[in-house]
C-alpha cells in the first residue's frame, strides 16, 4: 500500500500537483488518529498554507510532503490549535455534516479502535500503514529506535487485531 | 491476523478517503495572499515609523534571505502563545454558546481568541438557507464578513461583552463551495476577546419560547381575563370549533414589543370536528403590542363551523412579544 503517491508516478512539480496528490491522503491520516474529520481538515489545510507561503523553498526540498506532513502533524499536536483558534476559519463541522456522506460502520470501528491505543502506538499504526512510512523513517521522525517503533508496531497490532478481526475473537 | 488486519486498516482507509473534500490550492494562495497583505501592512507601517525616528533606509529592498537550510522541530512548532486566564474563561464562555454540539443542529461552528487582523478561511456549507449566530464575550467589538466569489454575502458588526454580546446574519448559500468567512477585531478585542460562531441551516432551526415572550403571554391572558397564553417564538394559529350558528366575537390582544398581525378565518369543521385551515379571511390587521387594547372581530358562523385565528410577529415582536385571545358567542 502506497499511501500518499502511486508508484512510479513522477514527484509532484507544482504546489497544485503536490496538493491534489496528498491533501486527500494526508487528512486520512489525521483523521484516523484524532477520530475528527474537520480538525483533520484544518491541520492538513495550514501545513499547505505554510508550504505555499515558502513554497520556493519547500519546493526544493528532496521530500515536500514530508515536510507538509511534517507540519500538519506537529499542527495537531500542539497547543497552537487552541490558543491560536481565531485564525481558524475552517470551521468545525460536528454533527451535520453536509457537503459529505458519514463515515461507513467499518471505518467508524477502525477509528474507534485505534482511539483505545496509546498515543505514541496510534501514531506509529498510522504513519506506517496510513502514511506508508517505514519502520526506519517513523524512528527517525519519533526519535526512538527501530526496535522500539517495532514493539509499538507490534502490541498496537495484537491490540488491534482483538478488536477488529475474527482472529481477535471480539467480532 | 496480518492479512485480515491489513484489510480492515485498508478498507477504512479507502472509506475515509472518499469523504474527504479538498478546500483546493485556489483557497490555500487567497489565505496566504491575505497573510502577505497583513504583514505588508505591518510592514509599512514600521517603515514609516523609522523614517520618522530619523533612520534614513539607504539601500533599496532588502535582499532576500539566505536559502532557509532542512527545517528543524522549530520551525513546524509554532510558538505557544500565552493566554491569560481572563481569556481562557471568555473563550470557555464562548464555546458554551455554541450549545452541546452533539445535540443542537449546527452545520458549521468553532470557537476562539479574536484577532485584530482579518483571518478568513472557509466554511464547508451545502447549498441552502441559513442562520449565522455569532458570539462575542470581552470587550470591543467584532466585524463579521461572509463572502463567496469576491461577493458579500452577509456583514455585521457584535459587541463584545463580558456577559455575551450575540449577533444573528441570514446566509444564502448556492454554492457547495463555501462561503469565506472574515473576522476582525478591534483593537480592544484583540487578542483579549473571545468569539464563537456557528451556521444553522433553516430547517434545522426549532425556536423555543424564551421567558420574555411566555411573561408576555401571561400578561395579554390576564388582560383578556382568559387562560390561553400565546407565544410568538414561531407564528402560530389557534383554532376552535363551535357547534352552533350564530354571531361570534373573535377578541386578541397582544403585549410586549414590536406588531403583530392576526388574521381571522372562518371555515368548516370535518367530522371530527377538526377546523379547515382553508376558510374564509373575514379580518386581517397589525396592531401594536405596546397597545393593550383588545381587538376585536365579529364572525357570522353557520353550525358545525369554527374559528381560526394566525399571528405574525414582526422582528421586534419574534419571541418576545406574547397574545391571548378569546372567542365568545355574542
Amino acid at each position: 500500500m502506497r499511501a500518499e503517491a502511486p508508484p512510479g508516478v513522477a514527484p509532484p512539480s507544482s504546489f497544485d500537483e503536490l496538493y491534489a496528490a496528498h491533501y486527500g491522503s494526508l487528512t486520512v491520516q489525521l483523521y484516523m488518529y484524532f477520530g475528527d474529520r474537520q480538525e483533520a481538515h484544518d491541520v492538513v489545510q495550514e501545513a499547505f498554507c505554510r508550504a505555499y507561503a515558502r513554497w520556493r523553498t519547500v519546493s526544493a526540498y528532496e521530500d515536500p510532503v514530508g515536510w507538509v506532513r511534517r507540519v500538519a502533524w506537529n499542527l495537531a499536536l500542539s497547543r497552537w490549535r487552541r490558543t491560536r483558534s481565531a485564525l481558524r476559519f475552517l470551521g468545525r463541522q460536528r454533527r451535520d455534516d453536509l457537503a459529505v456522506d458519514g463515515p461507513g460502520p467499518e471505518h467508524v470501528a477502525v477509528v474507534a479502535a485505534l482511539a483505545t491505543l496509546a498515543e505514541q502506538q496510534r501514531r506509529v499504526v498510522v504513519l506506517r500503514y496510513l502514511a506508508d512510512l517505514t519502520v526506519p523513517e517513523i524512528a527517525e521522525r519519533e526519535g526512538v529506535p527501530e526496535g522500539t517503533v517495532k514493539s509499538w508496531l507490534h502490541r498496537a497490532r495484537l491490540a488491534l487485531a482483538a478488536q477488529l478481526t475474527d482472529e481477535g475473537g471480539a467480532r | 491476523m496480518t492479512d485480515r488486519l491489513d484489510e480492515v486498516l485498508g478498507r477504512a482507509r479507502a472509506s475515509a478517503l472518499a469523504e474527504v473534500r479538498p478546500p483546493g490550492a485556489d483557497q490555500v494562495r487567497r489565505t496566504v495572499r491575505r497573510r502577505r497583505g497583513v504583514a505588508a501592512v505591518a510592514g509599512v507601517t514600521a517603515a514609516v515609523v523609522l523614517l520618522a525616528g530619523g533612520i534614513a533606509l539607504a539601500r533599496g529592498p532588502q535582499e532576500p534571505p539566505p536559502a532557509t537550510p532542512a527545517p528543524s522541530d522549530s520551525e513546524f512548532f509554532p510558538p505557544e502563545p500565552t493566554i491569560d486566564p481572563t481569556t481562557q474563561a471568555r473563550y470557555d464562555r464562548a464555546s458554551d454558546a455554541l450549545g452541546d454540539r452533539r445535540l443542537e443542529p449546527n452545520s458549521d461552528s468553532t470557537a476562539g481568541v479574536v484577532s485584530g487582523s482579518f483571518g478568513s478561511g472557509t466554511a464547508r456549507l451545502a447549498p441552502g438557507e441559513y442562520r449565522l449566530y455569532v458570539f462575542c464575550f470581552g470587550e470591543g467589538s467584532l466585524d463579521i464578513r461572509v463572502t463567496h466569489a469576491g461577493k458579500k454575502l452577509a456583514a455585521g458588526t457584535v459587541p463584545c461583552a463580558e456577559e455575551g454580546g450575540s449577533l444573528q446574519l441570514a446566509v444564502h448559500q448556492e454554492s457547495d463551495q463555501g462561503p469565506d468567512l472574515e473576522l476582525s477585531g478591534d483593537e480592544r478585542a484583540d487578542g483579549k476577546a473571545a468569539f464563537s460562531y456557528k451556521f444553522v441551516n433553516e430547517r434545522d432551526i426549532k425556536a423555543s419560547a424564551g421567558a420574555e415572550t411566555k411573561a408576555n403571554a401571561e400578561a395579554a391572558a390576564a388582560a383578556l381575563g382568559v387562560t390561553g397564553k400565546v407565544t410568538t417564538e414561531d407564528d402560530k394559529t389557534v383554532d376552535k370549533a363551535v357547534g352552533e350558528a350564530g354571531d361570534y366575537a373573535v377578541r386578541m390582544v397582544c403585549a410586549g414589543p414590536g406588531r403583530l398581525s392576526f388574521i381571522v378565518r372562518s371555515g368548516a369543521t370535518l367530522r371530527d370536528g377538526t377546523v379547515a385551515t382553508n376558510g374564509r379571511t373575514e379580518s386581517a390587521q397589525t396592531v401594536a403590542c405596546s397597545d393593550s387594547r383588545p381587538v376585536t372581530v365579529d364572525v357570522a358562523l353557520g353550525g358545525k363551523s369554527g374559528i381560526s385565528i394566525t399571528a405574525e410577529a414582526d422582528d421586534a415582536a419574534r419571541n418576545r412579544a406574547g397574545w391571548s385571545y378569546s372567542i365568545d358567542r355574542k
